[in-house]
């Protein structure tokens, strides 16, 4: 029907890159990103009107339509014509909870300007915050569409007056996000402007919107409007103002096309040289260069296996070519290429530079990967690992009603794990549990929903734990470590890693295998490294931790450079506190002894030496636990803010700013993890239900002194650890 | 105490050591630092009239080790390692530490296969140079040292003992054929160019045992050798002796027992150690 003949008609038009745009929405939660995007989708012919305005046809996981929150970025294209053009949107759909911003990061890479949604009754907000600062970080342009419109009309009353000057409020604070956050090449040219046709408003419910352009142009003046919902005829707004038209008017004219996004993309987001081959095609977007595409997502499809999507960065990606995963270190063929429309993949013979594509047969790739042609396997740099913000603070146990359907449970994990690169799956080899650790409790509310749903089986959970880290405080002694045969000797201390060291690794601005140079470079200029100690450094693992090699002269010790490695893995997964993993910790290797014959040096001798020399030192070090702490964001009316402040106060909530914002009181504060499992019970009881209120991944902070002591234990009766805080001499053998 | 039980069955465990176990209030043993063919725990048992008890490379290198020097500081103990104790093991640290509690350890040593490489190879005992092993490669660990210690004793033209890679707890021994499998791999990764067509390799299964087996190879071949524990050697420059015993005792032909000692020669030649030949060899082992 109509659609078979769109996919060829955006085929066509996806060849001529001067008409393809690459977009996502992005929003504090429930701000009305799936709304819009669903009304997008719906002028863009691939879905009926009748379905879209009830089956917010982008959140096709039920549980996204039970929360009104998008979780899974699903891609679909869109068509508009624009004075007289035709084009193709690649609509990228992003999650609009910040507990997932492994995803919004993710699919960020894959557009070049993104739709912030703001709620014109709530404005910019903490998750707005986020997202546009995300996106800036990856260079995308934000752009801004004010929705919900109708309820400064309806609910809150206001005079158009009153709308215009919530919208300059909104604008400016729009604008100082960007110039807070953009790079200070795009401050000014990023800042949008109601003249220019760069903000849009409306109402995504009602499918109608305006820019002052649009608005200019067809004579209409906010009385029309105010005057329509008063007088009821509202309906008639979204044939004579459709807010596809708005949108993506805005969008067309004001996001860059993925040629020009590309020239100051490609130098910030991929770090290899940009006069080479491959440099120039990315920056050029040619689709005749060699093979390039970012891959942002990796789904389990029941029926082809892992789908995985990503851009196209520099030439044709098509069904037979062999190409290699850089991360992955193998190569791979690609056995079917797709573009999206909807949640559905549509097969198509090829897909050119500056599109999305979907490609089968790539089983090791995973979300974050780059696949290159494999005639540049020796040559290829992949893209700047993307930068996760958030790492995993909360663990269930999860385990089947029936244990002969572990097996289905454990395949199912496996296959979530490789999709979410956020969530981590892990068995507890004493107790044999599945663990699952992810981002929040909410996060893993999902996941385990869609657990039940792929295997169809009855999941028994666990209450949720919090996880902690472990990490010293000061620089602990240099200890010696000695294998069991104790003809091996390492001599090692541990310090924490200063702010900076930290920053630069959550930033993916300093990695395990990057260039050695580039990073003692960076390390040395933004983190005061010593100069030999940044050149010393062996391996850096998930959790900030840092191993340097800072020894001269030891005989043997390349041969085991390896196993000392694992060693330190080893130690940094499971501390000597309570077996939390530890975070944020240097440890230097400034001495070794090692056996003459490479049978008495073998990994089970020098794992334990190097764990050893580590635990020693790290328990000489002011050891401490630390626990993740959320920003919390609570608007509550006047009335009732001393209630929602004294549940905060009872959780150890750090309140670091309380203001007026409209008819709302706004607290911000800090809240431990720990302390937020009955929140909403209490917070809804003291409110009686008046509190509006988000969280996000805020930062690690050391737990209160007085509670450190306590909460080990509790940690290690819960594991079933000895019940006695371990001392230097257990890890000083003999 | 600490005895050694030599190469086979019950065969090498001295007089002096047999003795020794006879009057002993415990008798340990480990069987993981080699393999003694034709050993059984209950013939050993029967042999000196008490129990024996098995301890694991776990106790040994564990917390287990003080409890042993604890009892030896009360009763008369001795532990039996295959072998000679104190011969590619790593037993001296057991000493040491029982040395540091005050407890005599008396040491009987038994033969080794060590010695008895010269006995079943006929190669010259003053011409063997550091002995190192061939370890099975792991994720992470692939130590190259066994074909530098090859290359070094080369071009010195001293023969090379190898001692091969056993696991016994996870019942793993490593045969000759994929000992030198590794080394091949090893010549691939260093860029070496010793182990070729016409290299002299010698095995040795079971040594000094009555199913002994020495054979004479190439990289290319894999005699039957039958089951472990094997070891390789390299030999270095053979003389007359040599070159006869190789031929005799392990089937060596004699053009390949020629080629490669001019190729080893040729090797010493545009080596570092060529003007000091006869003067340079290596510390021994023995
Ligand atoms: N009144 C009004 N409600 C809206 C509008 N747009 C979205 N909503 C409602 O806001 C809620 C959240 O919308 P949704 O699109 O799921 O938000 P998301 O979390 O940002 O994806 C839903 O109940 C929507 O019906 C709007 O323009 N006006
Ligand atoms: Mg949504």
């Amino acid at each position: 029907m109509v659609r078979y003949k769109q996919v060829e008609e955006i085929e066509k038009i996806m060849k001529n890159i001067e008409q393809v745009r690459n977009i996502g929405t992005l929003a504090h939660v429930d701000h009305g990103k799936t709304t819009t995007s669903d009304s997008l989708l719906m002028a863009a012919g691939l879905l009926s009107p009748k379905v879209a305005g009830k089956a917010l046809a982008l959140d096709y996981v039920e549980i996204e339509q039970l929360r009104q929150m998008t979780v899974k970025a699903a891609n679909i294209s869109l068509y508009h014509e624009w004075r007289g053009k035709p084009y193709v949107i690649n609509l990228v759909d992003t999650p609009g909870h910040v507990d997932f911003t492994g995803h919004v990061t993710r699919s960020l890479r894959m557009m070049d300007g993104g739709l912030v949604v703001v709620d014109a009754v709530e404005g910019v907000m903490t998750q707005t915050e986020t997202v546009v600062r995300q996106a800036l970080n990856e260079y995308v342009r934000p752009l801004l569409f004010i929705n919900k419109v109708d309820r400064l009309i309806r609910e809150l009353r206001l005079s158009p007056r009153e709308i215009q000057q919530r919208f300059v409020e909104i604008v400016r604070d729009f604008n100082t996000l960007i110039e807070l956050y953009a790079d200070p090449e795009f401050k000014d040219k990023w800042k949008v402007d109601f003249k220019k046709g760069q903000v849009a408003f409306g109402s995504a419910l009602h499918k109608w919107g305006l820019t002052l352009p649009i608005a200019v142009e067809k004579g209409v003046k906010f009385d029309y409007i105010v005057d329509a919902y008063e007088k009821g005829y509202h309906e008639e707004l979204s044939k004579d103002f459709p807010l596809h038209v708005a949108l993506l008017d805005m969008i067309v004219e004001h996001v860059p096309n993925p040629r020009e996004a590309q020239k100051y993309r490609i130098p910030k987001l991929w770090k290899g040289d940009l006069n080479s081959e491959l440099g120039k095609a990315m920056l050029e977007c040619d689709p005749e260069g060699p093979l390039v595409i970012g891959i942002s997502k990796v789904v389990a499809d029941p029926h082809a296996g892992f789908v995985a999507t990503g851009r196209v960065f520099s030439g044709t990606v098509r069904p037979g070519e062999d190409v290699w995963l850089i991360n992955a270190r193998a190569d791979g063929k690609i056995l079917q290429v797709s573009l999206y429309m909807g949640p559905y993949r549509e097969k198509v013979e090829e897909i050119s530079a500056g599109n999305i594509a979907a490609v089968l047969g790539l089983e090791k790739a995973r979300a974050g990967e780059t696949v290159v042609d494999i005639r540049y396997k020796d040559t290829a740099v992949p893209f700047e690992r993307m930068s996760y913000i958030s790492e995993p603070v909360v663990t269930i146990a999860v385990e089947p009603k029936r244990s002969s359907d572990l097996p289905k449970l454990i395949d199912a994990l496996r296959k979530l794990a490789i999709e979410d690169p956020t969530l981590k799956v892990y068995i507890n080899e004493e107790t044999g549990e599945y663990l699952v650790s992810g981002m929040g409790t909410l996060h893993l509310e999902i996941v385990l929903w869609d657990l039940k749903q792929r295997t169809g089986l009855d999941i028994v959970t666990s209450q949720p734990i919090v996880r902690y880290r472990e990490t010293v405080r000061k620089r602990g002694k240099v200890f010696e470590g000695k294998s069991p045969n104790k003809h091996n000797r390492l001599y090692i201390y541990v310090e924490p890693l200063n702010e900076e060291t930290l920053k630069l690794m959550q930033e993916g601005k300093v990695y395990a295998d990057q260039d050695w140079r580039e990073r003692a470079k960076i390390l040395r200029e933004y983190a005061g490294w010593d100069a030999d100690e940044a050149r010393g450094i062996w391996d850096i693992d998930e959790n900030f931790n840092i191993i340097v090699n800072m020894t001269t002269g030891v005989q043997y010790l390349r041969e085991v450079a390896d196993t000392i490695v694992q060693g330190f893995r080893w130690a940094m997964e499971a501390g000597p506190l309570a077996q939390e993993p530890v975070r944020g910790v240097k440890v230097v290797l400034v001495d070794a002894q090692l056996h003459e014959d490479p049978a008495h040096r073998g990994p089970a001798q020098i794992m334990p030496a190097t764990k050893n020399a580590i635990f020693a030192s790290f328990m000489d070090a002011s050891p401490t636990l630390l626990e993740p702490l959320l920003k919390i964001e609570v608007r509550v009316p006047q009335e009732w803010v001393s209630g929602a402040l004294s549940v905060l106060n009872r959780h150890r909530c750090k309140v670091v700013n309380l203001e007026q914002r409209g008819m709302l009181m706004r607290v911000i504060g800090e809240i431990p993890v720990s302390e937020t499992f009955n929140l909403a019970d209490e917070m809804r009881e003291a409110t009686q239900g008046r509190a509006f209120w988000a969280t996000e991944f805020a930062r690690w902070a050391p737990v209160p002194q007085s509670a450190l002591n306590d909460l080990v234990m509790e940690i290690r009766k819960r594991k079933g650890l000895p019940p006695r805080i371990p001392t230097v001499e257990d890890f000083v053998s003999l | 105490m600490i005895a050694g039980l030599g190469l086979y069955g019950l065969r090498d465990i001295t007089l002096g050591a047999l003795e020794y176990l006879r009057k002993a209030d415990r008798v340990f043993l480990e069987l993981y630092t080699s393999i003694v063919p034709g050993f059984r725990v209950e013939d050993l048992e029967r042999l000196i009239g008490k129990r024996v008890t098995l301890v694991r490379r776990g106790d040994l290198e564990g917390p287990w080790l003080r409890e042993l020097i604890g009892m030896a500081e009360r009763e008369l103990v001795v532990l039996l390692a295959p072998g000679d104790p104190f011969i590619a093991t790593t037993h001296v640290s057991l000493r040491l530490e029982a040395a540091k509690r005050g407890v005599e350890v008396r040491v009987l040593p038994s033969p080794s296969v060590v010695n008895a490489v010269s006995a079943s190879t006929g190669l010259d005992f003053y011409k063997f140079c550091r002995p190192v092993t061939i370890v099975r490669p792991s994720p992470g660990y692939f130590p190259s040292t066994p074909y530098r210690v090859l290359r070094e004793n080369l071009a010195r033209g001293l023969h090379t003992l190898f001692l091969l890679d056993l696991d016994v707890e996870r019942g793993y021994a490593m045969t000759a054929s994929e000992a030198v499998d590794v080394l091949l791999e090893l010549e691939r990764r260093e860029g070496g160019d010793v182990l070729g067509e016409d290299a002299l390799l010698v095995a040795v299964a079971r040594a000094t045992s009555h199913d002994e087996v020495v054979a004479a190879f190439t990289p290319t071949q894999r005699p039957d050798l039958g089951e472990p524990p094997h070891i390789l050697v390299v030999p270095g420059l053979l003389n007359a002796v040599e070159a006869e015993a190789l031929q005799t005792l392990a089937g060596a032909p004699a053009d390949l027992v020629k080629r490669w000692h001019s190729k080893v020669r040729a090797l010493v030649a545009s080596g570092p150690f060529r003007q000091s030949n006869n003067d340079s060899r290596c510390a021994r082992l023995i």
